[in-house]
């Protein structure tokens, strides 16, 4: 019997080294790769460690690219849409739980279902639309658009941590007169901030990792994001074939803000992710 | 419910609270949707200059067109193949975080990095890994490259089924992780008291209980992953060929690259009447499941 235990956490521990190989090898690839010289990139079979790890490939990105551009418009873009989403998906998330109306519930399910619209047909009409209204190219248009792609999840998670919130305290706050948009940013708000947080770190993250509206709106440096830059510098190509020394280390850069998240605010990311499947 | 001056009031509240959100979300979903609908039945290509009523022109021409076709089939492919994977993976990886370990908390950071990162970074890191002359598959003997490579047919398939599978299953583990969190630990008991054996416990209790929640994000998932774009375009571009074309890249390429703006509405159209009849049979299975419980 303990024997049997035993191979059995062996067992146990070997699936999970396996589980991190898994989800971390791919990094370590690319992280590896982004410190190696363009020579020793393209060699078979490759390097398993940079001998000589060098910087050259980031110095290299910030010549070839406006990257600093690139960065100040993806934080632009991420914080806005952001702080947007989460401050109309609460108001709306507001009304729909707690005032009665007709209709509140076909609303939000017209809401989810627009979900499953898929983005690609969306794209040619608002281009149209958006290249009259002068809207291409503007950090406005690219959050109003990753605004809206948010907006459904976000109303559905911040309904549910509304919900937790005791109906006697807004209750109380009619009696003392207070007016309803009092109580909404003075009682509920500070009430839901962990879901608010939580939302604007899972929001980030999305709108960070947005591709394609950018990739349609954003023609120019002057609104271009990251994820739209690695597009482009895997189609140009260089007399090595592509420029792998380059995108490695842009990639490199790009996944390092939604990785720091994840390890500082963990707690905060998976009440916001399985809030919606909690009843 | 509301009347007089407390219903005027209560109304333009809920109008100030609900009309930005809703629509900010119609407008970039409903309108477009309709406009691609009316434009699928127009001959509007900017290359040859036209821009007139067609009747069902372009899906008759759709019928015709081998890439077309074939990138339905691969699109149908690539989700089946990619859920089957996600959902046995996601509920495994679930049990392994499920289990009280020092590991446990390391797993569950490492388990969101997959998702955490940008698809299109993901789908250049496993282009990169799977870089048949230069990546990690140089490692390798030359049979088992040839599985997942971006320059063959079957293995740029199998190259960017695998790199999907790996970008979503976090998610689904997260999902199923929580649904196996909210069973109530007495139930166990009473099973073990009972003297049910591991298995038996798992296929009794565990599945039945986490069974509407993993249907859900099943159906969810496919209905998502029959618009996947990104993993596509960052990977291989639809190629080598058409091996890898998804409907969603096929129609950015008829739109942006061939202008042909009639014709890749009508394919759009096509995915979209895909994704209904899967919704639609999807959210049958799952309230009948519901209604048995």
């Amino acid at each position: 019997m303990r024997k049997n235990t035993y191979t059995i956490t062996i067992i146990k521990i070997i699936i999970f080294i396996i589980f991190i190989v898994v989800c971390l090898l791919p990094l370590y690839w690319l992280i590896k790769s982004s410190f190696t010289t363009e020579i020793n990139m393209y060699r078979s079979p490759p390097e398993l460690f940079p001998l000589f790890p060098v910087f050259r490939n980031y110095i290299k990105l910030f010549e070839r690219i406006p990257f600093f551009r690139y960065l100040v418009n993806s934080l632009i873009i991420s914080i806005g849409s952001g702080v947007v989403s989460v401050f109309f998906g609460f108001l709306a998330a507001y009304a729909l739980t707690r005032i009665k109306f007709r209709g509140s519930n076909i609303i939000l399910i017209v809401l989810l279902l627009s979900t499953a619209l898929p983005q690609i047909l969306t794209l040619f009409p608002l281009f149209e639309l958006f290249n009259r209204l002068k809207l291409v190219n503007t950090y406005h248009g690219v959050i109003i658009l990753i605004t809206s792609l948010l907006l459904p999840f976000t109303i559905w998670i911040m309904i549910s941590f509304i919900r937790q919130v005791p109906y006697e305290i807004e209750e109380a706050a009619i009696v003392d007169g207070a007016s309803q948009f009092t109580i909404i940013m003075r009682i509920v708000f500070p009430l839901v901030l962990p879901g608010i947080a939580s939302m604007m770190i899972l929001n980030f993250i999305s709108s960070w990792n947005e591709l394609l509206y950018p990739l349609i709106f954003t023609t120019t440096f002057v609104a271009k994001p990251f994820s739209v830059a690695l597009g482009e510098i895997i189609f140009a190509s260089s007399s090595f074939g592509r420029p792998w020394d380059l995108i490695t280390a842009l990639t490199t850069i790009m996944i390092i803000p939604p990785i720091l998240l994840i390890i500082f605010f963990q707690r905060y990311i998976i009440s916001g992710l399985t809030r919606g499947s909690i009843k | 419910m509301y009347k007089g001056k407390r219903l005027v009031k209560t109304t333009i509240t809920v109008l100030i609270l609900l009309l930005p959100a809703v629509i900010l979300r119609l407008f970039t979903s409903l309108y477009p949707f309709l406009r691609t609908a009316y434009i699928s039945f127009k001959d509007y290509d900017i290359s040859r200059g036209t821009n007139f009523f067609n009747g069902i022109g372009n899906y008759i021409r759709i019928t015709k067109d081998i890439v077309v076709v074939n990138s339905i089939s691969f699109t149908v492919l690539f989700v089946v193949l990619s859920t089957i994977g996600e959902v046995f993976l996601g509920l495994i990886v679930a049990l392994i975080l499920n289990s009280r370990s020092k590991f446990q908390k390391v797993g569950r950071t490492v388990n969101l990095i997959p998702w955490a990162i940008a698809p299109i970074a993901g789908a250049l890191i496993f282009r990169w890994l799977f870089d048949s002359e230069w990546g990690f598959a140089g490692f390798f003997p030359e049979f088992i490259t040839n599985f997942v490579s971006t320059s063959s047919f079957w293995g740029a398939r199998n190259a960017v089924i695998l790199a999907n599978i790996w970008r979503n299953v976090p998610f689904m583990a997260v999902i199923f992780l929580a649904s196996l969190q909210s069973i109530p630990s007495e139930i166990y008991e009473a099973a073990k008291v009972d003297g049910a054996n591991y298995l038996q416990i798992f296929r009794n209790i565990t599945i039945p209980l986490i069974k509407p929640m993993v249907t859900i994000v099943t159906i969810l998932y496919i209905i998502w992953q029959l618009a996947a774009f990104d993993i596509i375009y960052g990977m291989t571009g639809g190629g080598p060929g058409y091996a890898t074309e998804v409907l969603s890249h096929k129609v950015y390429i008829s739109t942006f690259s061939g202008l042909n703006f009639g014709y890749a509405a009508a394919i759009g159209m096509v995915l979209f009447v895909i994704v209904s009849v899967v919704g639609i049979i999807g959210f049958t299975i799952w309230r009948k499941q519901e209604v048995t419980l």
